[in-house]
């Protein structure tokens, strides 16, 4: 049987795709509203009950919008926490003995005592566990307000005075770090690649330029390679970041990256934490998406006629060219993010 | 199972380790270790814990010196080692035993499953049409491939000779056996064929703490290779073959790993057998446990010996 | 003189910066003074020690006050007169009030300025800022200083309260007033000589700079300098209109220049000021950024170039056109200078008692500095241009002149033909050895050569396509893209962060060059490195297309040494972009010419001696000695 999406998914799914709703924060606030809503108001009986809603709607919306892995990320974070909590109650109820380790370990494979000590009856009625999921769905929510803010604190701790720092495109929570480190550190140049088609490099070079005590340069995003050999850092954003410590981010992110690592300049990404997806990139067709090709050239301009145009979105950027993520708990390795995910999401969670 | 005569009390380890590799091809040493000290555990008493240790270990000494390559064998011998310490509680020896064969039944079908669930997690991986390069033989590996062609997947292999032996040649037929085209190169054609392929997917005979691999000889070669032609590196290895050791380099690889027994005392006129990659060379490993970066190995070792 | 620019435009700080710049002008006015009225000297000493000078010091605030009202009118005169361009040239009826209020405002501001500076005045000066402002209320502001500070000092302090007043009114009423001061300066016009320039025509649109420059020759010379940029602007705004017509002329010229060098004086010289109307927004030529203040963008000042009668009109024209952008491509850009340079050598006549291959040297160099200044020279150019003095080093003393001509013209269209047509059907043919069935053929922005070699696979029925990757703000792909669709070439057009999305399917990546540096690295398009760089990430071969004319002795290591920066302004998209308002605020759009591609990015160099890697660039320079150096 198919589910059927609820009123409001619809509704979000038609606002993104109509580009209403625009950047991963605002898509991620909406889409916990929506399953805030339904932790509410749906009348689901038990903890099994709720994550099937949860992963049938997220299902509904992942296929909807495939490109858009927040979605699912915030379900998954979710699921998680029903299980959590549901265990918590459960443990509370019946002196349970917790089996803190959710995920499949080297250690849990020789420990286990039973075939099926894995799976938990998450069907029993549970009394509190909606107002308990609400509470816990609030420190969510806080998190997720101040994510912004908490990464570009971090400001100080990365960028010195007289650094010439390069980044691309616009990204809100790298011009909250920008307009931060500007703040706090004096003579610092930063070079703004605009990011075509879309240009968007100008309005984050436009805003900068508001703040005192800075250069801003804003280049073509040719002149990426010629300008990185006096960059010091390469500050950007990131759509998001995949289970291997990969980037999916902004068209042209890999070029930054590549040259990067051709002058040794490091690459700092900002990533919240509501952008670590579990995926890996291995479907293709899924990973990228392919824009309005009349941004790059003119529909009616004759060369138009009779060649492809493409204009993607996004760029996979492999872990081994990013050298530092800063989310909003502080510093992490590309080489950890595994670690981040298994706290982050329960591994039968993976496959929604 | 082999059939062992009840009253056969002296219980040969080395012979019915053999024998269990003889009767099933597929089986890997590693497993088969672990079966043959369960067995071990289910025929023999023990008065205390000591002996236990003592007679464990002593079984793993004896498989060791067998002409296999011995890396899956000390892996799985530790891991089970491990499994005996974990389980033992302050309970009588006898309680312990029952809890500890009970235990190791599902520790053991848990790992005899493992194949399936690493070739179903590579389905993804692999996709339509796509040209793979695979080193020698290796089990994990065809298990992967044949599932894939199951899915309705056609795709190309490539298969080294891997040195020494037929093994190449086996996996080719194998492969044409499940429908799947493959072509059989020279080892030295590695560099070559990398060129034309998407990924490398390799198995291993063990994974070491650093996240690196060992593996027949020319794997290193091979993700060399891979590097420089930034094709993805793929590592298909069950759990069991995670084992504490930490090479830096080639040469600090032990010695009774790179070579077969009878060649240990003199080893500077012998070819070795495997070889160390290092983990800056590996993109991704698949294991029972999950996708894993190179980096997760450490994590998981350090869980389970800690 | 941008610096001067910048200030009128940002009203601030500029009191203060105006009094501290007047004081070097100041010790000139006087040195001037001592040549020409020494007795005002003594007066003028006792005024600057005068106790008074408070009063003084209030005046000239007010009066900068004055002037700022001026220049505020100016610039709405300004502004009224782009209006009405066209009516500039057609009816002189309709010229008339037009330059009137512009002379005339001028008049006011240099007046003005005149005050500020508290000096006694040249008496050409006195009688000629009296004479024209004898009937307006200009007069009380710059007489006080001009006449009255030689004897009474005292009464120049009263003379001064009424003047602060005055002053504000001569500023407002000035626009209305001030018909016979144009007709003082016109008259003046008439009896100086009208510029240097004896091969301009003196057409109306012509005689307005003349104008302004007649009437600056007038006034104190020390102000000229610093006022030049303020007032030629002014006039030339007018023209614009018919420079933009002839503009449109000329793209069809660009690939026969030499066919139309006897077209009209007239329209080489008025595009010539069509620079001229982009430059209130590049005022500073110097960059804002730090990291390239010691590149210095083209000039685009049209003071600089027109009216220069030693330039030969072919040259101006193409000095225009490579300013103007016109005729791009170091490959364009050699043949079209090779052209005009024919043109120059046929035309030029020996001066007497000179001898020719000297004289046509220094001639040559002139022209080469005048194209140097309004674009950095191209290295194919600068390597023509060094092949054609050694040239002119070798010719034989006693050979009749007509027959020297014939043999510089003889040796530039063998240049034409072997450096670069033959070069290239070289490099095609050696191509065409790479490019096989079923290639997927990657390149960046336009170059004529990859063209070529594309075009002569397409003959041979090679089934191959073009990936054709751009960048802005040139855009010079969309170019790439028509000529090899009209070919019926299948194309694939992307943008230049997408590179990575087309990379794998590329089997080739064909570039072009500017330039092969001698330390092997490349010079290109800007964003060219970025290119070779995906395509080594992908394994790709880069093949990099370069004619031996146009490797260079230069080593460079980086892209910020040595590059030309172009107009920031392209970087604006359009009107609702947010970099529109970049030269306000502390943003600054950054446009590069070049970047340079380090030699390890790059497979193999096809230039048509062989296909070369690229460290081999020193050898080639070594066994063809003729190139480059």
């Amino acid at each position: 049987m198919r589910e059927q999406p609820l009123k409001e998914v619809t509704q979000l799914i038609h606002a993104i795709k109509m580009g209403l709703v625009e950047g991963s924060y605002s898509i991620t606030n909406k889409t916990l509203d929506i399953f805030k809503y339904i932790i509410m108001s749906k009348s689901w009986q038990s903890a099994d009950a709720l994550m099937q809603i949860v992963r049938a709607q997220s299902r509904i919306m992942q296929a909807a919008l495939p490109q858009e892995t927040v979605t699912s990320n915030i379900a998954r974070r979710i699921l998680k926490l029903t299980r959590e909590e549901f265990d918590l109650l459960q443990a509370k109820v019946q002196h349970f003995a917790d089996d803190s380790q959710a995920s499949l370990s080297l250690h849990k494979l020789v420990t286990q005592t039973s075939e099926n000590s894995v799976s938990v009856d998450y069907s029993i009625p549970q009394q509190g566990l909606r107002e308990a999921l609400l509470d816990h769905l609030q420190e969510v929510e806080t998190e997720l307000e101040t994510s912004s803010e908490n990464i570009s604190v971090q400001a100080e701790e990365h960028i010195h005075s007289s650094e010439i720092i390069l980044t691309l495109g616009h990204s809100r929570s790298v011009e909250n770090f920008l307009k931060r480190a500007i703040k706090k550190r004096q003579f610092l140049t930063i070079i703004v690649a605009e990011c075509a088609p879309a240009c968007r490099g100008h309005n984050l070079a436009a805003t900068l330029a508001n703040e005192k005590n800075v250069e801003i340069i804003a280049i073509p995003d040719a002149a990426i390679f010629a300008m990185m050999s006096r960059v010091n850092k390469v500050i950007i954003g990131t759509h998001s970041v995949l289970a291997n410590g990969g980037l999916r981010a902004a068209c042209g992110a890999y070029t930054v990256a590549l040259a990067a690592k051709h002058y040794s300049v490091p690459v700092i990404v900002l990533a919240p934490m509501y952008k670590l997806s579990p995926l890996h990139l291995c479907e293709q067709d899924a990973f990228n998406m392919v824009g309005c090709a009349e941004d790059v050239i003119n529909y009616d301009s004759l060369p138009a006629r009779d060649a492809k145009v493409y204009s993607p979105k996004f760029d996979y950027v492999p872990p081994e060219l990013v050298t530092l993520f800063i989310s909003n708990t502080g510093g992490h390795a590309p080489s950890y993010v595994y670690r981040l995910l298994t706290e982050l999401y329960h591994p039968e969670d993976l496959e929604l | 199972m082999p059939q062992i005569k009840k009253s056969d009390e002296k219980f040969d380890v080395v012979k019915y380790f053999l024998q269990l590799l003889e009767d099933d091809k597929d089986m890997s040493s590693g497993i088969a270790a672990i079966k043959t000290l369960l067995m071990i555990l289910e025929k023999k008493q023990f008065g205390t814990i000591h002996i236990l240790h003592t007679t464990m270990r002593e079984a793993v000494a004896a498989m060791r010196k067998t002409d296999l390559s011995i890396a899956a064998i000390v892996s799985a011998g530790e891991l089970f080692c491990r499994f005996i310490t974990l389980s033992l509680d302050d309970k009588h020896m006898e309680e312990c035993r029952q809890i500890m064969l009970n235990r190791g039944k599902i520790f053991l079908t848990k790992l005899l499953n493992s194949r399936q669930v690493i070739s179903q997690q590579a389905q993804r991986f692999i996709s339509d049409g796509c040209r793979i390069l695979t080193h020698s033989r290796s089990r994990v590996v065809l298990n992967a491939l044949i599932a894939a062609s199951k899915n309705k997947k056609s795709f190309h292999v490539f298969v080294t000779q891997g040195g020494v032996g037929n093994s190449g040649e086996e996996m080719v037929q194998d492969l044409q056996a499940a429908g799947i085209d493959s072509t059989l190169i020279l080892d030295s054609a590695t560099g070559y064929v990398m060129e034309s392929v998407d990924f490398v997917m390799v198995g291993a005979e063990a994974v070491v703490e650093s996240g690196g691999i060992i593996n027949r000889i020319g794997t290193y070669t091979m993700g060399l290779c891979a590097r420089e032609m930034k094709k993805p590196f793929y590592v298909l290895a069950e759990s069991f073959k995670f084992s504490r050791l930490y090479p830096l380099n080639q040469r600090d690889l032990p010695n009774e790993y790179k070579y077969s027994r009878k060649h240990l005392n003199d080893v500077s006129k012998v070819h070795p057998l495997v070889d160390y990659t290092p983990p800056a060379y590996i993109t991704l490993l698949f294991s029972d446990l999950g996708i894993l970066t190179p980096s997760a190995v450490s994590d998981e070792l350090i869980k389970l010996y800690m | 003189m941008g610096e001067e620019q910048s200030s009128t435009s940002s009203a601030a700080p500029k009191q203060k910066k105006q009094r501290q710049r007047n004081r070097p002008r100041n010790k000139r006015n006087r040195l001037q003074d001592n040549e020409i009225q020494s007795p005002n000297e003594s007066a003028m000493q006792k005024a600057n020690s005068n106790p008074n000078q408070n009063g003084a010091a209030d005046k000239t605030r007010e009066q900068v006050m004055a002037e700022r009202e001026a220049k505020k009118q100016a610039k709405l005169a300004k502004k009224q007169k782009t209006t009405t361009p066209t009516a500039v040239e057609t009816a002189a009826a309709t010229t008339k009030p037009a330059t009137t209020i512009i002379t005339e405002v001028e008049q006011t501001t240099i007046t003005t300025k005149l005050t500020t500076t508290t000096t006694t005045t040249t008496k050409d000066n006195v009688v000629a800022a009296v004479a024209a402002a004898t009937s307006t209320k200009v007069a009380p502001s710059s007489e006080p200083p001009d006449s009255n500070t030689g004897e009474k000092t005292r009464d120049q302090i009263k003379a001064e309260r009424e003047a602060k007043k005055a002053a504000k009114q001569a500023a407002k009423t000035a626009k209305t007033t001030g018909n016979n001061n144009v007709d003082t300066v016109t008259q003046k016009l008439n009896n100086l000589e009208v510029a240097p320039s004896t091969a301009a025509p003196t057409d109306v649109e012509k005689k307005k700079p003349a104008l302004s420059k007649a009437e600056r020759r007038a006034i104190q010379e020390a102000q000229r300098a610093a006022k030049a940029q303020g007032q030629t602007k002014k006039p030339n705004a007018a023209p614009t209109a018919d420079a933009k017509a002839t503009e449109k002329k000329l793209p069809s010229v660009i690939t026969t220049p030499a066919a139309a060098v006897k077209e009209s004086k007239r329209e080489s010289e008025s595009p010539a000021k069509s620079p001229a109307k982009l430059s209130p927004l590049k005022t500073e030529r110097e960059c804002k950024v730090k990291l390239f203040n010691h590149l210095v963008r083209a000039n685009h000042d049209a003071s600089l170039f027109i009216n220069d009668a030693r330039v030969h009109p072919s040259i101006a024209r193409l000095g225009v056109q490579y300013a103007e952008r016109t005729i791009v491509g170091s490959n364009a850009r050699c043949i079209a200078f090779l052209h005009a340079l024919r043109q120059v050598v046929q035309d030029f006549e020996t001066p007497a008692k000179k001898e020719f291959g000297r004289s046509l040297d220094g001639a040559v160099k002139y022209h080469v500095e005048h194209l140097n200044k309004c674009r950095p020279l191209a290295v194919s150019v600068s390597n023509a241009y060094k092949q054609f003095r050694n040239q002119l080093t070798q010719l034989p003393a006693d050979t009749p002149e007509t027959e020297l001509k014939e043999q510089l013209a003889h040796f530039i269209d063998t240049y034409v033909e072997n450096q670069i047509g033959k070069a290239a059907q070289a490099i095609s043919s050696s191509m065409q050895e790479k490019i096989t069935d079923g290639d997927v053929l990657l390149t960046f922005a336009c170059s004529s050569l990859i063209q070529y070699i594309l075009e002569e696979a397409k003959r041979r029925k090679v089934a191959f396509r073009v990936i054709v990757v751009d960048s802005r703000p040139f855009c010079e792909g969309q170019e790439m893209l028509r000529r090899l669709h009209a070919h019926g070439i299948p194309c694939t057009y992307v943008l230049i962060n997408a590179v990575s999305y087309v990379m794998p399917e590329a089997t080739k990546v064909l570039l072009g060059a500017h330039a092969l540096l001698a330390n092997g690295y490349v010079m290109a398009r800007a964003g060219t490195a970025q290119v070779a760089l995906m395509a080594n990430c992908h394994n790709v071969p880069v093949l990099v297309c370069c004619e031996t004319h146009k490797f260079s002795e230069r080593f460079q290591t980086d892209a910020i040494v040595y590059n030309e920066l172009c107009d920031p302004n392209q970087l604006v998209m359009n009107a609702k972009c947010c970099l529109n308002n970049w030269h306000k605020s502390r943003l600054t759009p950054l446009n590069l010419s070049y970047d340079i591609t380090p030699p390890e990015l790059v497979s193999a160099v096809v230039t048509e001696v062989a296909i070369l890697p690229c460290t081999s660039v020193p050898v080639i320079l070594r066994i063809k000695p003729e190139i480059g150096y």
